[in-house]
């Protein structure tokens, strides 16, 4: 009995000190304070705290909301302190930013090609304008022939929810032009000019799962020059209107932003136009895109990505997909992408399928303290194919001297996560460049 | 004459291990019973760990050590210690921490650089038993400290955070001769301080005795 008397006695004495130890340990947060942001508005900063003033400090939250200020790219040191609050106990969570330069170059466009001597611009983005958060991106790239500009606006985060606002105005104002084969003179085939505005709404629909609904209204006004019988370009003469509706959605699970290693992403993404929606063209499109990591030796990676698209109807030649767009370097033929919809170059192949898989080995590189965070070398082996959709329904064949004969192609080149931005040299732009004029 | 010059310093280069600077040091001792091991923790960014020391914000060191038997690679001892410093704002002090294995205060003082020096110098962190060190046997002693680890959770979380595909761009990217800027900023996830140090070999007889 006295034994068991003891016990209480002890138990009875430890209960009080074991809750008044408990109690000593919880720190709660009375305050947030934010110091050091001249910019950006202090609302757009506590919306990336995941903590809440009168709730118990917890260290984990704080390192996660360092990090998740960093990556906005907003600030270029984040430094988290606690003071004293109003009684012991309480603390105010002292959040010190250091604002960088928001304002980076997005795209540097420079070429030449044997139907426009020159082309020039490029892109500059400011990911937080008016200290909003907002994401504003202008450009424009100056050619021989060709105007390109563009404008895109976008609010990531509306009112803090996960739906997102976003508005892109395009102008093309574009001579067409090709190369004779026989003769080697240059051909204008076209004059247009196109300006459209899209509306964007994307929906987080969870961590790794975005949805994305596009309208877009253009205004194109044609004019042909010269029509090739066996391969004219699908665009209504004078002026004509073009309205599409769009949805895409992606899952991406892969592990890293810049040099992922492991994980994958998929994207499916299908637009249609049609007189319901007070459009002059009539067309569906389809595109599936699927990218798959495999880890290889120390933190080297293979890459496998797969691509494919179909258009059904009758899109605009530049709805459809361009054949330099799907092909990396080929050795004689040019495969020069396209800038912003623009061709820039002789090739005027405008197919409605589009396949494509590639394999590519990367291997990390150097960095350089403050400058470069990371990069890596990379090598991409591409199996590409366009080809028109009657060709696999009645069997046709087209003229081999019109295809790219080797659906293989090559891309070397170099990849850096630099203070402004990533940067990305490509071999095979380089090369097709070179091919085309010369 | 230079063949040998040149053997001699591939020779000097593959014996010297890890070079430490003159803030750094592994020491290893011993009493009748146990083995200790004592560091002197040099790391790269110390303004920083200064600064975050009087932040309120508990810093954290965790030690791993290993030991295995030089011969046939087998391990013979391995262990992880956690050690933290947290400025106290309302007591005006700085605290020590040894989870061993459960959070005890090892530490007090209002001075931040002596707070700093203790942090960094763990002393007599208690490894083996010292009879299990045999002695025809040497060892290899491998130390592995992490200053401020982030939780891979942590890491995880932002990751996703990030992945996130270019804001309403549709269709494939733009190819430029330069490539493209991307328009995202990627913090340095490596937030981790890793600090490696080893004792190639060492034989239990050659281990100094403290009193």
């Amino acid at each position: 009995m006295a034994k068991y008397l003891v016990l209480i006695v002890f138990v009875l004495f430890q209960l009080p000190l074991a809750a008044f130890s408990e109690e000593e340990d919880i720190v709660i947060v009375e305050k947030i304070i934010i110091r050091g942001n001249s910019k950006t508005d202090t609302s757009i900063v506590k919306r990336h705290i995941p903590i809440r003033e009168k709730e118990p400090l917890d260290e984990y939250k704080v390192e996660f909301a360092r990090l998740k200020l960093l990556s906005t790219g907003f600030f270029s040191d984040v430094f988290i302190r606690v003071e004293k609050g109003s009684q012991k106990g309480m603390v105010n969570l002292v959040f010190e930013v250091k604002e960088r330069g928001t304002l980076f170059l997005d795209e540097i466009h420079l070429g030449l090609s044997s139907v426009n001597s020159y082309w020039a611009g490029l892109s500059l983005t400011d990911s937080n304008l008016l200290g909003r958060g907002y994401r504003l991106s202008a450009g424009a790239v100056y050619g021989e022939h060709f105007l390109t500009s563009r404008l895109k606006f976008m609010n990531p985060s509306v009112f803090g929810s996960n739906h997102r606002l976003g508005l892109e105005i395009l102008y093309n104002d574009v001579s067409e032009r090709t190369v004779d084969k026989e003769t080697n003179d240059v051909i204008e085939l076209l004059q247009y000019r196109r300006l459209s505005g899209t509306f964007i709404h994307g929906l987080k629909l969870d961590d790794f799962i975005y949805g994305y609904f596009y309208y877009t209204f253009e205004g194109i006004d044609a004019k042909f020059i010269n029509r090739m019988e066996d391969n004219p370009l699908d665009v209504k003469s004078g002026r004509s209107y073009l309205s599409s509706l769009s949805v895409g959605i992606s899952k991406d699970k892969r592990n890293d932003v810049f040099m992922p290693n492991r994980g994958y992403m998929v994207s499916v993404y299908y637009e249609i136009a049609n007189g319901l929606i007070f459009s002059d063209y009539e067309y569906a499109k389809l595109n599936a895109e699927f990218e798959y990591l495999i880890p290889a030796f120390k933190d080297q990676a293979f890459k496998l990505r797969m691509l494919a698209g179909s258009i059904q109807g009758g899109a605009p030649f530049f709805k459809k997909f361009f054949v330099g767009d799907y092909f990396y370097f080929v050795y004689g033929k040019t495969t020069l992408p396209r800038v912003w919809g623009v061709n820039t170059g002789d090739v005027i192949k405008y197919k409605t399928v589009a396949m494509m898989g590639e394999l590519s080995y990367a291997i990390p590189a150097f960095t350089v303290k403050d400058f470069i965070y990371k990069s890596f070398f990379y090598f991409t082996v591409a199996a590409s194919h366009t080809a028109a959709i009657e060709e696999f329904s009645r069997e046709e064949k087209v003229k081999a001297t019109e295809e790219i004969i080797t659906p293989v192609s090559f891309d070397l080149g170099f990849k850096a996560d630099t203070e402004y931005g990533i940067l990305k040299f490509s071999m095979a732009y380089f090369l097709d460049v070179f091919i085309d004029k010369f | 004459m230079m063949k040998r010059y040149l053997v001699s310093f591939v020779i000097f280069f593959l014996l010297s291990g890890t070079v430490y600077t003159s803030d750094e040091s592994v020491t290893v001792s011993k009493d009748n019973e146990t083995v200790f091991l004592s560091l002197k923790i040099g790391i790269k960014n110390s303004k920083e760990l200064v600064k975050r020391l009087s932040s309120g914000l508990s810093n954290k060191i965790v030690i791993s050590v290993q030991i295995r038997d030089k011969k046939n690679n087998n391990p013979v001892f391995g262990r992880e210690y956690i050690y933290e410093a947290v400025y106290d704002v309302w007591d005006e002090k700085y605290r020590l921490y040894s989870f061993d294995p459960h959070k005890k205060p090892v530490f007090e003082t209002q001075d931040r650089d002596e707070a700093y020096r203790k942090f960094l110098n763990p002393e007599k962190i208690r490894l083996c038993e010292a009879k299990s060190l045999l002695p025809d046997s040497n060892y290899n002693i491998r130390v592995r400290v992490v200053v401020n680890p982030v939780s891979k959770d942590i890491i995880e979380k932002i990751k996703e955070y990030l992945a996130d595909p270019e804001m309403g761009n549709k269709g494939s990217p733009t190819r430029t001769i330069f490539g493209s800027f991307a328009n995202a900023f990627i913090p340095d996830l490596n937030t981790e301080n890793i600090i490696k140090y080893e004792i190639k070999s060492i034989n239990i007889s050659e281990i100094p005795v403290i009193k």
